[in-house]
């Protein structure tokens, strides 16, 4: 057996709550693999909200600073489609009440995703 | 159309000439500009023309000299071909590329294998020790509040004593023909990150800046101000244009930055996140710069460190009178 092939760590499996180890013990067990998992997935209906709101805004012709509040309108339209999909019980799939809802709107990805798609869809269809 | 009089020609992108400041950039005697508020249209010649705004777009009326110092927002109505042969083609190139660079780097990571970081197995054996006590280091530091007080004692001794603790071992100092051995693998994966990443992009950067350089590419839908136009509109030299006229380069920029979105959703996690990766490298650079895999000197110091700062809490304080509690309130939902 070769040892140097795999490093292989016991993972932590799971992480007790609230995430600092000096606390004392929390009511609530983490899985870090689920919470990941958690993410990624809203991460990724969020990018594709802001990809949708970005060429809706562009062939609409929205020009200016409302094409913002569409953004915005969307994210809360998936954030909404998400709370139904987790069975209006937000807390058992994330850590706090708050991070599906305001998760990744500021993010660099989803306004740049957003600003090019609205930019592409606005010029080919009202520049040229 | 009405005073210009060449014929029609083969359409073409608009051409701006460096310096030229507030002439209007076809080169024909053009009338001055009419009262009212103006915009740039393109003739069947086409240069450019200014023409009347056509009534439904004026919101309102540009009284030349009383005004507050606005200046007057130019619509330009841009070539088709332009459209055709820069916008279109260049965001699909830019797509291609990433994906290109997302699967070449797919294939290379799949074909390294591990590197051997040592020759003889006692050193592998050695290295493995190491890396194991370091992991067993760190899961104690982070759970250690779920030991008693005396066995967390008990095993941070084991790590950090004196002379025998397992962190103050003296580590063999490696001779220089391991480093050789090892050497070609690292600079290997350095090599290969750096052309899956930064090169592909920067020829690409500079092709789109010799080829389609000189013109507006298309207008981003919300104002910006002045101080953008640095940014947005390198090699056009017009003050009167609005800043949210962007440049083929600037544009190249922006598909850069925006694709990683699209990336994300077709790669998920493996997705090359250009920003990290950088962040990583400076990281990797700022800190231990060896080619050797792991180094042990520095991460049973850097453990003995972080060891000596940790101090034991233990969690399961109140644990008597939470599970009462949870008992408690059992019993009330089940009676």
């Amino acid at each position: 057996m070769d040892p140097s092939a795999a490093a292989g760590v016991p993972q932590a499996a799971a992480a007790v709550g609230p995430a600092r180890t000096g606390d004392p013990l929390g009511e609530q067990l983490y899985v870090p693999a689920n919470i990941k998992n958690n993410y990624d997935v809203m991460n990724f209906n969020k990018i594709f909200a802001s990809l949708l709101a970005g060429c809706f805004a562009g062939i609409t012709g929205i020009i200016g600073y409302k094409g913002f509040l569409v953004y915005l309108a969307a994210h809360a339209l998936m954030a909404g489609l998400l709370t139904v999909k987790a069975g209006f019980q937000a807390q058992r799939f994330f850590p706090s009440s708050t991070t599906l809802a305001l998760g990744g709107i500021l993010s660099q990805t989803e306004l740049l995703t957003f600003i090019l798609f609205w930019t592409l869809c606005n010029n080919i269809c009202y520049l040229f | 159309m009405a005073w210009c009089p060449l014929q029609p020609q083969k359409t073409q992108p608009l051409r701006w000439e460096q310096g030229a400041a507030a002439t209007p950039p076809c080169r024909h005697r053009s009338p001055p500009p009419p009262a009212g508020r103006w915009t740039f249209t393109h003739c069947t010649c086409t240069h450019l023309q200014i023409r009347p705004l056509a009534a439904e777009h004026t919101s309102s009326t540009f009284s030349g000299s009383g005004n507050s110092g606005r200046m007057p927002s130019a619509e330009l109505v841009l070539d088709r071909e332009v459209r055709d042969w820069v916008l279109l083609p260049l965001t699909a190139c830019v797509l291609l590329m990433q994906l290109l660079r997302q699967y070449v780097a797919q294939l290379l990571a799949g074909q390294s294998k591990p590197p051997p970081s040592a020759a003889e197995p006692a050193k592998q054996a050695a290295e493995a020790r190491g890396k194991m006590a370091v992991a067993r280091s760190s899961l104690l530091r982070a759970n250690g509040g779920f030991l008693p007080e005396p066995a967390f004692r008990q095993r941070k001794t084991f790590f950090v004593a004196k002379d025998t603790g397992v962190f103050n071992e003296k580590v063999e100092a490696r001779n220089m023909q391991e480093m050789m051995m090892t050497n070609p693998d690292a600079m290997q994966g350095m090599m290969k990150q750096q052309l899956s990443g930064l090169v592909p992009q920067m020829a690409l950067g500079f092709l789109v800046n010799f080829f389609f350089s000189g013109f507006i590419l298309g207008r981003i839908p919300f104002a910006l101000s002045p101080k953008f136009r640095i940014m947005l509109q390198r090699g056009i030299d017009l003050p009167s244009l609005d800043p949210s006229y962007f440049t083929s380069l600037s544009y190249y920029l922006l598909l850069l930055f925006g694709l990683r979105g699209v990336m994300m959703l077709m790669f998920r996690e493996k997705a090359i996140n250009d920003a990290q990766q950088m962040m990583q490298m400076q990281q990797q650079m700022g800190g231990a710069m060896n080619p050797m895999g792991f180094d042990m000197e520095k991460a049973f110091v850097a453990e003995r460190q972080q060891l000596g700062l940790v101090d034991h809490r233990w969690r399961l304080e109140g644990s008597e009178a939470r599970a009462a509690k949870v008992l408690r309130q059992q019993l009330a939902g089940s009676s």
